[in-house]
């Protein structure tokens, strides 16, 4: 048998209790379309899964005291489709409108999309140049946690799913200067990995033509989703212009380190990381207020 | 004698109450195929790429494939089985034969309940929403033309009752 025992649990308690009491043998699952695949491999192993997609608790968007909170296990349909996101954060719209296909957002969840730590999981690249905060209780308590502390390798995530679940992830409400953005390149428009994805987040200062605040993420171009910081410095370093955009997009060229997959080759990989990282600039800079060509 | 390893789970399948008793790592494909005999939901690549097990569940267009069925447990589930009424075809099921929309027909299951999702929720969608809300959906035989003109025949209205 793949597991044994299954429970749907109603709150994030009774779940931390089953897991607790299960010593390690217990999982959490949300959507479960990574986590089934990978139990039926051999992959993860769990003797009872604690499902805790039907936790009211743990679904829905708000905005409250300038901060936009998703619960871990709203999908990536709701989240894509959320009128709030499309305003605040239409990175994370745009990024989760592209994973998988409609019957995968319509159960797969966000929180489901960190813990299984893919080097290019579109949510977390747009949830990363967000700068998001992930909240993750356990027995222990709870603590909140840079996204980008999250990840330890390609599919290894700090979060242990076996005692801790995940119930919120937050980030700062964006403001009329500042703008995000979301692109992937795939072989296809559905089913299909990222070869690359970007997400960046900047606020612009119109009367100084300066970008005053950025962050770019991409994958797959390391073991774990990354920030180019580098990149960003380069960006940030004087009044923007197209020669200064081509300073910083040699930065990137220099900072991702892709590997050679059957999605695509090192090489161009490392060539597209640059007009990625563009399209994703001058959309978020349109978003923004910056005026092309002024 | 009760077999301990099973669970018992409710589900309303095309409208009709259902007790199954079950091993709790079954899928929601195999509970419908073996356990209630409904095998007009498709087996195609078992992992979520294909959509030809599409089903609708609580409104939602899911892969059952990829669904425990202990995550069915209580929910409203909708096959290819439950798209007609008495005697009569569903309105996407008659536009589709109407079109030429099923070659093999291997796909049709999934992409019927894919296009009734999509109606569902929006009766006149544009053709590139269409396309999207059949992505997840794989043709073997490429057909994908008829099938996009299938589905917006429904959605204009198209009399698709009258074959010939």
């Amino acid at each position: 048998m793949f597991w044994d025992d299954y429970l749907r649990v109603e709150s994030v308690d009774e779940a931390l209790d089953y897991l607790d009491r299960l010593h390690g043998a217990g999982r959490v699952i949300a959507g479960g379309t990574d986590l089934v695949l990978q139990l039926q491999a051999g992959q993860k192993k769990a003797s009872c899964l604690v499902d805790v997609s039907s936790v009211s608790s743990l679904c829905g968007i708000t905005h409250k005291n300038g901060k936009i909170c998703i619960g871990a296990a709203t999908t990536h349909s709701q989240i894509s489709s959320s009128s709030l996101l499309t305003t605040n954060a239409p990175s994370l719209s745009e990024a989760c409108s592209q994973i998988g296909s409609p019957q995968i957002r319509n159960i797969g969840t966000v929180g489901g999309n960190i813990v299984n730590a893919q080097p290019a999981a579109d949510s977390v690249i747009a949830l990363l140049a967000l700068n998001a905060t992930c909240t993750i209780v356990s027995k222990n308590g709870l603590r909140d946690m840079p996204i980008g502390t999250l990840f330890s390798g390609p599919g290894i995530s700090t979060i242990d799913s076996t005692q801790d679940i995940v119930t919120e992830i937050s980030f700062d409400a964006v403001s009329s200067s500042a703008g995000s953005a979301f692109y992937r390149l795939s072989r296809r428009k559905a089913g299909s990995l990222p070869i690359l994805n970007c997400a960046v987040c900047l606020r612009w200062n119109s009367e100084e033509d300066i970008i005053t605040e950025l962050r770019i993420a991409m994958g797959p171009v390391a073991p774990t989703p990354i920030r180019l910081y580098e990149t960003e410095k380069a960006f940030t370093s004087d009044t923007f212009s197209m020669k200064l955009m081509r300073e910083a997009l040699n930065k990137a060229f220099d900072e991702v380190n892709p590997r050679s997959s059957l999605r695509g080759g090192r090489e161009y990989r490392n060539e597209m990381a640059k007009v990625l990282v563009k399209r994703a600039m001058l959309k978020a800079l349109e978003i923004a207020g910056w005026k092309n060509g002024r | 004698m009760v077999d301990k390893s099973k669970k018992t789970i409710r589900v309303k399948v095309n409208g009709a109450e259902h007790t199954v008793s079950i091993r709790p790592d079954r899928l929601l494909l195999d509970m419908l195929r073996e356990d209630l005999g409904l095998t007009g939901t498709k087996r195609g690549c078992g992992n979520g790429k294909c959509g030809t097990c599409s089903i609708i569940m609580d409104g939602k267009l899911v892969d059952s494939c990829l669904v425990p069925a202990m995550k069915a447990d209580g929910s409203e589930i909708l096959t290819v089985e439950g798209l007609a009424g008495e005697g009569d075809l569903h309105p996407i099921q008659e536009a589709f034969l109407e079109k030429g929309a099923v070659q093999c027909g291997f796909c049709t299951p999934g992409m019927l309940l894919a296009a009734k999702s999509l109606l569902d929720e929006n009766p006149d969608p544009s053709i590139e929403r269409i396309k999207e809300a059949i992505s997840g959906n794989l043709c073997r035989c490429t057909g994908y033309t008829k099938i996009i003109e299938a589905i917006e025949s429904v959605s204009k209205g198209d009399e698709t009752g009258q074959r010939t």
